[in-house]
């Protein structure tokens, strides 16, 4: 039952991940980079989901029709991402959870949207919008 | 100098500001766990806040961070004394393609990313010696409001 805990900057919002976390796959859409102000939107997603274990703080904007975001609206920490009022299979900022928790990127996702000013190391696979589109058959 | 606009996701907070040409990128904790990443930071003059006041939130002694409380996008970073602010450059209209200064707080970088290309890159320590000599004192070490 117990999870890996999550929180944001100021513990207003608090939650617990359920099973395995996977690799981190940092998003660099033009949305998440203007909304999390980290470059790319760096999340893990866990094998049995999310559940919160306080949330009165925590807010959702609905940033287009197959996402909303979740934050805290006392500190403005960037926490989630989520397919509109999914209960729990949420993508969770890897920064959020216990340092050493995230320690690999599984791929890059939406990297037709990068700048060309930045860019990571690593040898992940990048999936352009049209192959993240295509792998989620919307 | 020219003027550049931004806004943030919803557009209820809008604002004109300096022109922006470099970019640093902070690893911090505190920085990664409010930003979901490195924070980009784009020092900026002279900005003109238009629309929804931004939501602020005093992450430490010497500064305190502003986001818009109706879609949580992330806007600065601003130091409370001098009132130097840092904003997210991605918040900006036409950003095109700035320099990439520096990275701060490497020490405290996860290993499991990196940004590609040289620029200097700072300890945390390394950082504030260097404030502190342009300053002639020295800002107190950030620490979490809880």
């Amino acid at each position: 039952m117990a999870g890996l805990r999550g929180r944001c900057l100021c513990g207003a919002v608090r939650f617990e991940g359920r099973g395995a976390p996977g690799g981190v796959t940092p998003c660099h859409c033009g949305q998440c980079r203007r909304w999390s102000g980290g470059g790319p939107f760096m999340p893990v997603h866990f094998a049995g989901g999310v559940a919160l274990a306080e949330g009165a703080a925590l807010a959702w904007y609905r940033s287009s029709e197959t996402g909303e975001r979740g934050f805290c609206s006392h500190c403005g920490s960037s926490l989630f991402w989520r397919r509109p009022g999914d209960p729990g299979d949420w993508a969770v900022s890897a920064a959020a959870l216990p340092e050493g928790t995230a320690h690999r990127i599984a791929r890059h996702v939406w990297v037709d949207d990068r700048p060309g000013w930045y860019d990571f190391t690593d040898d992940a696979p990048r999936l352009t919008a049209a192959e993240c589109l295509r792998e989620d058959g919307t | 100098m020219s003027r550049m606009t931004g806004r943030c996701l919803c557009g209820a907070v809008r604002f004109e500001t300096g022109a922006v040409d470099e970019v640093d990128a902070c690893h911090c904790a505190i920085c990664r766990r409010w930003a979901a990443g490195p924070y980009f930071a784009a020092k900026a003059e002279g900005i003109a806040w238009q629309g929804t006041a931004p939501a602020v939130y005093r992450s430490s002694e010497h500064a305190e961070r502003g986001f818009c409380a109706a879609c949580g996008t992330a806007l600065f970073y601003r130091f409370v004394e001098t009132g130097e602010t840092l904003i997210n450059p991605f918040t900006l209209d036409g950003l095109g393609e700035p320099s990439f200064g520096m990275e701060v707080f490497v020490d405290e970088k996860p290993e499991f990313y990196a940004f590609a290309g040289d620029r200097p890159r700072r300890t945390g320590a390394e950082l504030i010696a260097e404030y502190m000599a342009a300053q002639g004192e020295g800002p107190r070490a950030e620490e979490e409001s809880q």
